[in-house]
């Protein structure tokens, strides 16, 4: 079985660099640097400030709103990346009012109330528990 | 060899959550492996119909089926950023091991490990700027960047599971703190699903605040990609005809024969490669009955579908022999029953079953019969 994947895998990267490289239009170093840039923003800073905002959370947050708050902040991180392109917008087209018809701000503010308003409710549990 | 500060080697002592485990790490891995196999397989698929390879045949059938399989390419790959972000964390201590490479195979572990991430990473946040519209910031075409680092992911995905087969096959179902954790990442990447998936999952589009699309926005309802300016195509005047030809002959039809051919109506879906999709009703003429007035009807042949926008990628189509014989294939007028928006096509616009949004050609001019 090992062996199998690890040849297979060989193949299908060796195929993927070939085209990678090669393919009409291709932009090697474009890709590249977008390639590069991504990973060392995703691996060593937002991964890191992932650990550094638990370990606050970990200090700072009493007991019984710590997971609520832990949930509710990889939550509302998560949503924001994907909404952000939205928010920002560069996309839009004057004449294609259909194409981002929302208000994207707006909708992030509004998912972001829900999420909070549950951790919040669940702190609120939690403290009763505990009486 | 130089090393590094042993304030950097000693680093990944330093992170003790004891949540981190291979037994999390096998379960993160499993997730996204299985999300991106499904990412992979719908977006080769969309890849085959564009750009059929000799022994691919895409069916008219089942109506829906595109517009499933490229929903699901979106909200999965969607739902993977925090899957991503969670697999790296859960990890992270290990970037830091040093030596960088024991041996040769360590050192190849390693660097599939570093293509996975990256390309990971490449294939989901060039997918959402592509659905953004956010082109300015990829310094590279979209549609082959976004193939062919397909290619590469999958490829380092496999050689990643040869390596780690064994911590998988040993890891332990999960216990509850690690549950806990499994929960979190479900619940973000479940967050931003409802978030979006109303634009092609109707009845969540109220709950879709962040979706980039709503199948009900748009002329006469309905969502457009190209509108009529953008792809240079003037108002169309009484001097309009449509072309059509075969080897029986070449048939010229103004807007008013059109209109007395026999009218069919089907309720079809414009479904976007770009993963919204809408369903609509549309009326106009059956593709197969004009073709029998160039005598190809009953022919095994394909059909070119060529659009009066001067210019661009969509610009033709390709029908095959047998969807363009399907009774559901129709060079639509109307939608709702009026006329067509210039948006959506006006004078006419082809609407066939199980078809990506940018073969739906619009504003056609001319259909031809090819010879093979
Ligand atoms: C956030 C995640 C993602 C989004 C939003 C996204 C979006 C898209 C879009 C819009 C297309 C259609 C391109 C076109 O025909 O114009 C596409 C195609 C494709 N995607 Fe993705 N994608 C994502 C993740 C992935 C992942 C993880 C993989 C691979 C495992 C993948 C593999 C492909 C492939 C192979 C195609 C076909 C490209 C072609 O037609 O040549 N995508 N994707």
């Amino acid at each position: 079985m090992r062996p199998a994947l690890l040849v297979a895998g060989l193949a299908v990267t060796g195929y993927g660099a070939y085209g990678w490289l090669t393919h009409d239009g291709a932009q090697p170093l474009g890709q590249l640097v977008f390639l590069a840039v991504l990973l060392v923003t995703h691996d060593f800073v937002v991964v890191p400030a992932v650990i550094l905002a638990g370990a606050a959370l970990a200090r700072w947050v009493p007991g019984p709103a710590r997971t609520p708050v832990r949930a509710a902040l990889v939550v509302s991180a998560a949503v924001s990346v994907v909404a952000l392109p939205f928010i920002v917008g560069a996309g839009r087209i004057a004449d294609n009012p259909s194409a981002f018809p929302q208000h994207y701000g707006r909708g992030l503010a509004l998912v972001l109330a829900v999420v909070w308003t549950a951790a919040a409710a669940w702190t609120a549990v939690n403290l009763r528990r505990r009486r | 060899m130089v090393r590094p500060p042993d304030a950097l080697t000693a680093l990944s002592r330093r992170f003790t959550s004891p949540l981190r485990s291979p037994r999390l790490t096998a379960h993160l891995g499993l997730w996204l492996a299985a999300a991106f196999t499904v990412c992979f397989a719908t977006g080769l698929l969309s890849h085959a119909i564009q750009h059929p390879p000799g022994w691919f045949h895409w069916p008219a059938r089942p109506v829906q089926l595109y517009r499933i399989t490229q929903g699901l390419h979106i909200a999965t790959g969607l739902a993977c950023f925090p899957l991503l972000t969670a697999k790296v964390w859960s990890v992270f201590p290990k970037l830091f091991a040093w030596p960088p490479a024991r041996s040769v195979p360590h050192a190849l572990e390693r660097g599939a490990v570093a293509l996975l991430s990256g390309a990971a990473l490449f294939e989901l946040v060039t997918g959402l700027l592509n659905i953004a519209y956010w082109y300015s910031l990829m310094p590279f075409g979209f549609v082959g960047a976004h193939y062919w680092t397909a290619w590469l992911l999958i490829g380092a995905m496999l050689m990643h599971l040869a390596a780690k087969l064994p911590v998988i096959q040993a890891a332990p179902p999960a216990d509850r703190s690690r549950r806990n954790v499994l929960a979190l990442v479900g619940a973000a990447a479940g967050v931003i699903t409802v978030a979006t998936v109303g634009q092609t999952v109707r009845p969540l589009r109220r709950l879709s605040v962040l979706a980039p699309r709503l199948p009900d926005v748009g002329p006469q309802g309905l969502p457009v990609n190209k509108t009529a300016a953008a792809a240079g195509v003037a108002t169309v005047d009484a001097s309009y005809r449509l072309q059509v030809s075969g080897p029986g002959g070449r048939h010229a039809f103004s807007l008013a024969d059109l209109e007395a051919l026999p009218q069919h109506t089907a309720t079809l879906p414009i479904a976007c490669v770009e993963g919204w999709s809408a369903t609509a009703e549309w009326t106009g003429v059956r593709v197969v009955d004009l073709l029998r007035l160039v005598g190809a009807a009953d022919l095994d042949l394909p059909v070119a579908v060529e659009s009066l926008q001067p210019a661009g990628a969509y610009r033709t189509s390709t029908l095959e022999a047998g969807p363009a014989r399907d009774p559901l294939t129709l060079l639509a007028l109307r939608v709702g029953g009026a006329p067509l928006h210039p948006d959506h096509g006006y004078p006419c616009r082809l609407i066939a079953p199980n078809r990506p949004g940018v073969l739906q050609t619009k504003w056609v001019g001319a259909l031809t019969v090819l010879s093979a």
